[in-house]
Parts: C-alpha cells; structure tokens; sequence
C-alpha cells in the first residue's frame, strides 16, 4: 500500500472517532500513528502536543500536518490534513442538513431548546482550562481584569486584544 | 425532495450574504490566533459573525453549536462547516474550512521544516496571547446566557452539565447525547403543556 494512501486512510479514521474534539482525542492519536504505524516515535508525539499547546489551531489538525510531512512531505502534510476534517465535514452537513428538513417538527424544536445550555455551560467549563495561563502570575492577573473591563465596556474586539496581550507577553512572560 | 432542497436556498438567500472571500479571510484570522484548543474560537465566531456583521442572528449561532457539539472532529472545523455552509452553501463550507486550518497548518509545516528549534522565541508572545482567554470565554457566557438560559429548568441545566463536565470530565459528545435524550423524552411527555404554553 503506498505511504499516501495509507496516511489518507489513518487520518481519516482519526478525524471520524475524535469524538468531542480537543486533548480527549490525544490517545487515538497517539495509537494509530506511534503505536500501529510507528511513523513517529512517542517523544515526537509528546513535542508535538506540547507545540500545538502554544500554536493556533486543534490539536487533530497540527498533528496531522506534522506527521503528514514527516511521512510524505509537503504532499503528505496536504492529504493527511485533508483526511482528517473529510469526515467531520461530511457529518456535519448531514447532521446541518437533518436538522433543517425536520426544523419545524416540535420535538426537535424543543429538544435544540433544551440543549442550548448544555453549550453554554460546556463553553464555561473551557474557561477553567485558562485559570493558570490567566491567573498564574500577577501579570497574568492584571492583564485578565483589564481585559475584561476592555470587553465588557469598550468596543475593542477579542483578536486586538489578543495581540495587544501577546505584544505585553513578549516583556513580562520571557 | 429536490423540491426540499430550492425552498431551503430560497428562505436562506434572504439573509444577508459574505462574499467566500470574506469567509476565508475572516475565519483565517480567527484560526490563527486560536489558541488553547476549539472552545477559544466560539467567542471569537460570535464577535465576527454575528455581533460585528449580522450574518448570524445569535439564536441562530447557539443553534450550529448544538450540531457542531454533537459530532466527532474539533468543534472549531465543525463550526467552520456549519457557519460556511449556512452562509453560502459548498462553498462557503470549504472556504471557511481552509481558512480555519490555513494559519495553523502553515505554521505546524515551518516548525516541521525549519525552524523547530527556534519555536520557544515565540512562546512569551504565544502566552500573553493566552492570557485573556479567561476573561473571552466568561463574558461569552454572559452575552449568550441572555438568549440561551432563560428558565429555572435552563439553569439547572446549565449546572449539572458544568459540573459533569468540569469535575467529572465527561466526553461532550456524551453530555450532548445526554441532552438530546432528556430533550426529546421532556418534550415527548410535555407534548400538552408545550400545546399550552404556546
């Protein structure tokens, strides 16, 4: 089997059992590319978590990408980052696609209803995975509250506010 | 059910529509200062989308999250899919794929090709970036909690998936098929106070 079928192939089963996103889905990960297919060893697979820590973007993608070249280049990073959303993709317009059709029917309404706050509160728990990046330094404190003073009584925007705090990181956090 | 499919695009054309362009560079600027996995991009999604232009109304927005949520691949793509697709159908979907993967996998194939050793230059930045994540997400809480948290059953809710979540470590997956079941169970049994309320 050539090295870019069989990366389309691994990755695209990695992107459809990544249920509930984020560092849940570290472990498939790690199996099927360190342990089945054995194109990283575990410590590159554990300086990959720790970069895609510190750069934009999910965690499943970064992996894919930089196991991708690794294993086939430039190509290789291509079809394994392609593979890994196909399925996510595919779902989420059926799934898009399922709700639109049956969006009138008052079951559904009602249920989309109820699981409003479910949401909500998912988003609150992720803010707990900030606490130490946003309260672990009495720079990380000051930033934090002026932050949210910032966005609760000016316009400026979350992206400016980002960079401005990533600008200030370059002196404090070093 | 090809008839099915004109009357969705006709009720959707009727909103207010983003050029495939303005998909991609917009979630292109999201995706590359996402950090800290998928939920820190929701906020930024709202702001963009629906509170600086309105192509989403935010009961809409809270709806996709509800699909996104409910499906395996990083919330942040299944988002991008839903926005994309409610927005300009296929392509919109793709547009607003490749922009939240484009900054991210750019930067995952430098660090592989080059400049690996030098990536802790960037940390400082990357973390002062972090920092107001906290801040980002709870005030998202609060906007969305106006529209999405309206009775005492909501609040309930809200607490019991907070705490099987945060404490319990609950799968999302699994706390939305939890509430996809007590949704449709409830409104299977309330059919009549629903008739009512109504």
């Amino acid at each position: 089997m050539s090295t870019y079928l069989e990366l389309f192939l691994t990755f695209l089963q990695i992107g459809a059992v990544s249920f509930g996103g984020g560092y849940s889905i570290l472990k498939s990960i790690s199996h099927y590319v360190v342990d089945v297919s054995k194109w990283i060893t575990l410590d590159e697979f554990n300086d990959i978590v720790a970069i895609s820590q510190s750069t934009p973007g999910p965690i499943g993608i970064n992996a894919a990408t930089y196991v991708g070249y690794k294993v086939g280049g430039v190509f290789g990073s291509l079809i394994a980052t392609t593979s890994v959303v196909l399925v996510p993709i595919t779902l989420s317009l059926i799934m898009y696609w399922l709700y639109r059709k049956h969006s009138e029917n008052e079951i559904v309404k009602s249920t989309i209803q109820k699981l409003r706050p479910v949401v909500v509160a998912m988003i609150a728990s992720a803010s707990l995975g900030f606490l130490q990046d946003s309260f672990g330094s009495v720079a990380g404190i000051i930033i934090t509250i002026v932050s949210a003073l910032v966005l609760l009584f000016t316009k400026v925007g979350i992206l400016p506010l980002m960079l401005i705090s990533g600008i200030i990181g370059i002196f404090v956090f070093h | 059910m090809r008839e099915d499919v004109k009357d969705l695009e006709l009720e959707e054309s009727e909103s207010k529509q983003p050029s495939l362009w303005e998909i991609f560079s917009i979630t292109a600027k999201i995706g590359g200062v996402t950090l800290g996995g998928g939920y820190a991009m929701i906020p930024i999604i709202r702001e963009e989308f629906t509170q600086k232009r309105s192509f989403l109304t935010d009961e809409e927005f809270t709806t996709l999250l509800v699909i996104a949520q409910s499906l395996p691949g990083p919330i942040a793509v299944n988002t991008s899919t839903l926005v994309g697709y409610k927005l300009r159908k296929l392509p919109g979907t793709i547009c607003a794929v490749l922009g939240s993967i484009f900054f991210p996998t750019m930067i995952i194939l430098a660090i592989a090709m080059v400049i690996g050793q030098y990536y802790e230059v960037f940390k400082p930045f990357l973390s002062g970036m972090k920092t107001p994540l906290f801040s980002v997400l709870l005030i998202t809480v609060l906007r969305m909690w106006k529209t999405d948290v309206r009775t005492w059953e909501d609040i309930i809710i809200f607490a019991v998936t907070f705490s099987i979540v945060s404490f319990l470590k609950f799968n999302p997956v699994v706390v939305i098929l939890l509430g996809l079941v007590y949704g449709v169970i409830r409104s299977t049994l309330f059919k009549s106070e629903r008739k009512n309320g109504k």
